[in-house]
């Protein structure tokens, strides 16, 4: 049995039973998550930013930092692993991307995250089929590999899942 | 729940009972928040205070700092590591049981609040230097460093209380979490942090960035820069994940750190993961390395 924990910026994959894989206190950066029913895969990557482009030297280290580098990223690792063959059959789901109290709304790195997962996703065709994103919690999600449920918890909280 | 009825003055009277810091960390403080030091002012202060001299040598020698040969005395340890590393070394060391605090008053775990406090402080000192010199990079690492120790000393009085807490904030609306301490308490961590930075006798510059981190438009003007640095790179350090509990993400934000920092969103957001970065390596080698408890 593996627990594999990622840090921000870092992305994963687990496929034996009894594993799991999760991401602590997501703040304004988004999990993403892929699971993969046809090969018991499960992905994550864990999101800060939503583009690469004025950061490319340091996306070339951290790929998994961006959404626009961190999805295709993670779609090659579950390949590497044979999985995530069929994209249609991938389900993905996502959650984080809190804000702070802003009135003026002119620091919602969170919003823009969620919105640049979603135009990721767009262009290799794919669509979350669930989210529980936004609001100002500081998320934690887990996923254990033998009933493939993604459990977010947060300090003092009840765990929800999605 | 005898002891749900806590008051303020309770509070602010249990930092009297709090240790005094050692001379050589007083001093050490004395030293940052002038703004005014060499870098061998710093070693001076520790090398005259064998405990904090010891810790630095130990957590430099520690692997995880990946050095070639042994770091023998203060003066090598900061011209390996810079100064503000040797810095936070010290102060991790001299406020041990602070930064070591259990937070359970905000759901938090050992060690959060010292890396909260780390993460805090290498993102002020990189903040620093878009004020135009105005805020000194030594006073802002060390004023990011101390901004929570207030928390330290109130969580153990929030244990029963913090459900009424939580119930009042985190609605993306007022009252934020500062404000919802404050009027189920009496008082908040930024108060009991400002009374214990006084307690221990710290320098005006620092007990500002204490006292003002949620409110720097209240600071007073000679400090105020600072006061927004240190906002500032608290409202990262959360939206990074790197909190300490209950309260992440819980705050106002204020925008108007734009009129003393001179940096657009993108140098922002490269900011954030230069110091992402910087501080995996620095925690690692002051906390160790995170351990997997299942």
């Amino acid at each position: 049995m593996t627990v594999v924990t990622l840090g921000i910026g870092e992305y994963g994959v687990i496929n034996k039973p009894g594993d799991i894989i999760k991401t602590h206190a997501l703040g304004s950066c988004v999990a993403i998550v892929m699971l993969d029913p046809a090969t018991r895969t499960v992905g994550m990557v864990h999101v800060a930013l939503p583009e690469s482009k004025v950061h490319l030297d340091r996306a070339k280290k951290l790929p998994g930092y961006f959404a626009d580098t961190g999805i295709p990223a993670l779609l090659e690792m579950m390949r590497g692993v044979g999985a995530a063959a069929n994209l249609r059959k991938v389900i993905v789901k996502m959650t984080g991307g809190a804000n702070v109290m802003d009135k003026n709304n002119t620091f919602n790195i969170g919003k823009r995250n969620v919105l640049a997962i979603k135009k990721g996703l767009w262009a290799e065709r794919m669509g979350a089929v669930a989210e529980d994103v936004g609001g100002s919690i500081s998320r934690t999600v887990t996923i254990n590999m033998d009933d493939g449920k993604v459990i977010i918890t947060s300090p003092g909280r009840e765990p929800a899942n999605i | 729940m005898a002891s749900i009825n806590v008051s303020s003055e309770e509070i602010l009277k249990s930092i009297k009972s709090v240790p005094a810091l050692s001379p050589g960390a007083g001093q050490l403080l004395d030293v940052l928040g002038s703004g005014q030091y060499e870098i061998s002012d710093i070693v001076k202060v520790i090398e005259n205070d064998s405990a904090l001299t010891v810790n630095v040598l130990k957590v430099v020698n520690s692997a995880s700092m990946g050095m070639r040969r042994e770091i023998t005395s203060v003066h090598q340890a900061a011209a390996f590591l810079g100064d503000t590393k040797v810095i936070g070394i010290a102060l991790a060391s001299a406020g041990g049981d602070t930064f070591n605090a259990d937070l359970a008053g905000y759901h938090g775990d050992r060690g959060m609040l010292g890396k909260h406090c780390l993460w805090v402080a290498l993102a002020a000192r990189e903040l620093s230097r878009h004020t135009d010199g105005v805020v000194d990079k030594g006073v802002a690492f060390t004023a990011g460093l101390l901004h929570d120790i207030g928390k330290a000393v109130i969580s153990d009085y929030m244990v029963e209380l913090v459900p009424s807490i939580m119930e009042q904030a985190g609605k993306e609306t007022e009252p934020d979490h500062l404000s919802a301490e404050r009027n189920i308490m009496g008082t908040d961590h930024c108060e009991v942090g400002c009374q214990l930075a006084r307690h221990w006798k710290m320098p005006e510059s620092l007990i500002t960035g204490i006292e003002f981190h949620h409110n720097p438009a209240g600071a007073p003007e000679e400090f105020r820069a600072m006061a927004y640095v240190i906002h500032l790179a608290d409202t990262l350090a959360m939206m990074q994940g790197v909190g300490t509990g209950v309260d992440d993400m819980q705050y106002k934000f204020d925008v108007d750190y734009e009129k003393y920092l001179k940096l657009d969103a993108n140098a922002l957001e490269g900011l954030a993961l230069d110091v992402q970065i910087d501080f995996n390596a620095t925690a690692e080698a002051l906390f160790g390395t995170d351990q997997e408890t299942e």
